[in-house]
């Protein structure tokens, strides 16, 4: 192996910028506009981020007058915490950045995320949802029609735990739980809360649901047991339908238990995977609640795709078949 | 290469690796091979499946990564690791709990500003004793954590315990329990996705002989 080929970096940096100029075309064709969150920031901007991302996690600097700044942890918090003290009813935004995110990690140091991604703010419509997993979709399969998207709907897990009165410790608790699919710890959980029998049953139950949606939605509604849930599952029936017109429910897997790191949507939540890389290429959902940490709830839903692994994918693509590769053909292109 | 549509499964050496050809076996995975052997990896051809023989510490690291799809490792693994794998089964064996240890069955005495805790696993001890907001040093061995407060190394130990065979044979006694562990089945996020069918009809299969 040759070290330090000044040369390979520039080849890197040229497929990362063209990587990057294949989504941002997209996004500027469907109409949102470039937003450029601020690279460090006080660190008190990011408070809320802390319960679920920890501070640990964080990259701190300390400023001359000994204000603790980081480095921007999180590019939707950074976007969110400097719209929304400005909001105004009836506001309307269709963003897109492309940015570097900074985390700190015991074992792998500081690293830095490049991230391209959407933010779509006050618009609740279903139809802005299925627009945005619409447009994730087609990212996804302009660089490989080999990806699967895990599909979720927030409000079933949350309707199902409103009806306990677990504490938002033990909550969380539960929820780390259902991170991890861990069937024993849930169920070794509802026995020493103790939870009701019929919501520690669902609980175990959903563990199970994924995949199909028909079969998911069929079973769902059986543990429905407020407004909540079933609206999860009416929204992923709907979903289905929507996703099915355009070809792409073969990519699509479901999941009612699904939860996501950063534990701050409230609705659809989805996450994209190609084969071979061990980290999702892309996340996004709904997280009106979120916003509302920053002084007014708005409606607010986006994604962000990891570029790194984008671009690593086009690489090896182009690896494969040689220098005259051609992308994949949009499929939404192809109609 | 033939591994590449196999269900490759990384499984701790050592006892757990014992105990995982048991229960295998018993759900019919015969070409289980010999864990009294000394090869690395061994092929199930008949069911392809990939059996990778790490030590405990890597598993979660091989799973995570990709290089295997499913592991067979002990929870205190996954919590010192705080692992973000799908736990999916509790193979019901390798049962212990992992617990605070001194020479009185009480913490010591002029302690309370900071302890000195021994331990293998640092980032339990850190979690656990951060919880009750007590400050602790940790003083992290690689083994025989027992004998560090008998030599003043430490004020306490964290631990996993079996029966409390050793624990009694070097006079210490329990102070806490911090949690039960058992072995786990895991998987990673992206296998759990791409290969689902496979991995789910296994965890069926190992479920049925575990409960």
């Amino acid at each position: 192996m040759e070290y330090n080929l000044i040369q390979k970096e520039i080849d890197l940096f040229r497929e990362r910028y063209k990587t990057r100029r294949i989504i941002e075309d997209i996004l500027i064709k469907e109409g949102y506009e470039y937003f450029e969150p601020s690279s460090f920031d006080d660190m008190d901007r990011f408070l809320p981020l802390m319960n679920t991302m920890g501070q640990a996690s964080m990259v701190k600097l300390i400023a001359s007058d000994s204000r603790i700044l980081v480095l921007n942890p999180d590019n939707t918090t950074s976007i969110i915490s400097r719209i929304v003290p400005l909001w105004q009813d009836g506001m309307k935004f269709r963003l897109f950045y492309s940015a570097t995110a900074s985390r700190s990690d015991r074992e792998l140091g500081i690293s830095e995320i490049r991230q391209v991604g959407v933010e779509r703010l006050g618009e609740s419509d279903f139809k802005t949802d299925e627009e945005i997993i619409l447009l994730a979709l087609d990212i996804l399969s302009q660089f490989s029609i080999d990806f699967v998207m895990e599909v979720s709907n927030s409000k079933f897990v949350d309707g199902l735990l409103g009806e306990t009165d677990l504490s938002p410790v033990e909550k969380r608790r539960l929820r780390g739980l259902l991170y991890r699919k861990d069937k024993q710890g849930i169920s070794d959980f509802a026995k020493a809360a103790p939870l009701p029998e019929p919501i520690s049953n669902s609980l175990l139950s959903i563990l199970n649901l994924q995949g199909d949606a028909e079969d998911i939605t069929a079973q769902g509604e059986r543990f429905c047991i407020n407004q909540k849930m079933a609206d999860s599952i009416r929204e992923i029936t709907a979903l289905k339908k929507f996703l099915d017109a355009y070809g792409y429910l073969d990519n699509v897997s479901f999941d009612l238990s699904m939860i996501t790191e950063l534990d701050y949507y409230d609705g659809l939540m989805f996450k994209g995977y190609y084969p071979g890389y061990f980290k999702d290429a892309l996340s996004g959902g709904r997280y009106d609640s979120f916003t509302e940490d920053y002084g007014k709830k708005i409606p607010a839903i986006g994604f962000s795709l990891d570029l790194d692994q984008v671009t690593n994918l086009r690489i090896k693509q182009k690896e494969k078949e040689g220098e005259d590769f051609g992308l994949p053909q949009n499929r939404r292109g192809k109609r | 290469m033939r591994i590449l549509d196999y269900l490759k499964i990384a499984v701790a050496k050592g006892r757990t690796e014992k105990g995982a050809a048991e229960i295998f076996k018993k759900a019919g995975f015969g070409k289980y091979v010999d864990p009294d052997s000394r090869k690395l990896t061994s092929f199930d051809d008949e069911e392809k499946i990939a059996y990778i023989y790490v030590k405990p510490v890597d598993v979660t690291t091989y799973v995570q990564n990709g290089a295997a799809d499913l592991g067979v490792i002990g929870k205190d693994m996954l919590l010192e690791n705080s692992s973000s794998l799908y736990e999916l089964l509790d193979l019901g064996f390798g049962k212990c709990k992992m617990v605070v240890a001194g020479k009185e069955n009480k913490y010591p005495r002029g302690k309370e500003e900071t302890l000195r805790v021994a331990t293998s696993y640092p980032n339990i001890a850190k979690s656990y004793f951060g919880h009750k907001n007590q400050k602790i040093i940790s003083v992290n061995l690689g083994g025989s954590v027992e004998l560090a407060p008998l030599l003043g190394l430490s004020d306490v130990i964290v631990d996993l315990v079996e029966t409390g065979r050793t624990l009694r044979a070097n006079d210490l006694y329990v102070i806490e329990e911090i949690c039960s562990v058992s072995t786990k089945l895991v998987s990673n996020r992206v296998s759990y996705r791409f290969k689902h069918q496979r991995v789910m009809e296994l965890v069926k299969r190992l479920e049925e002989v575990c409960s």
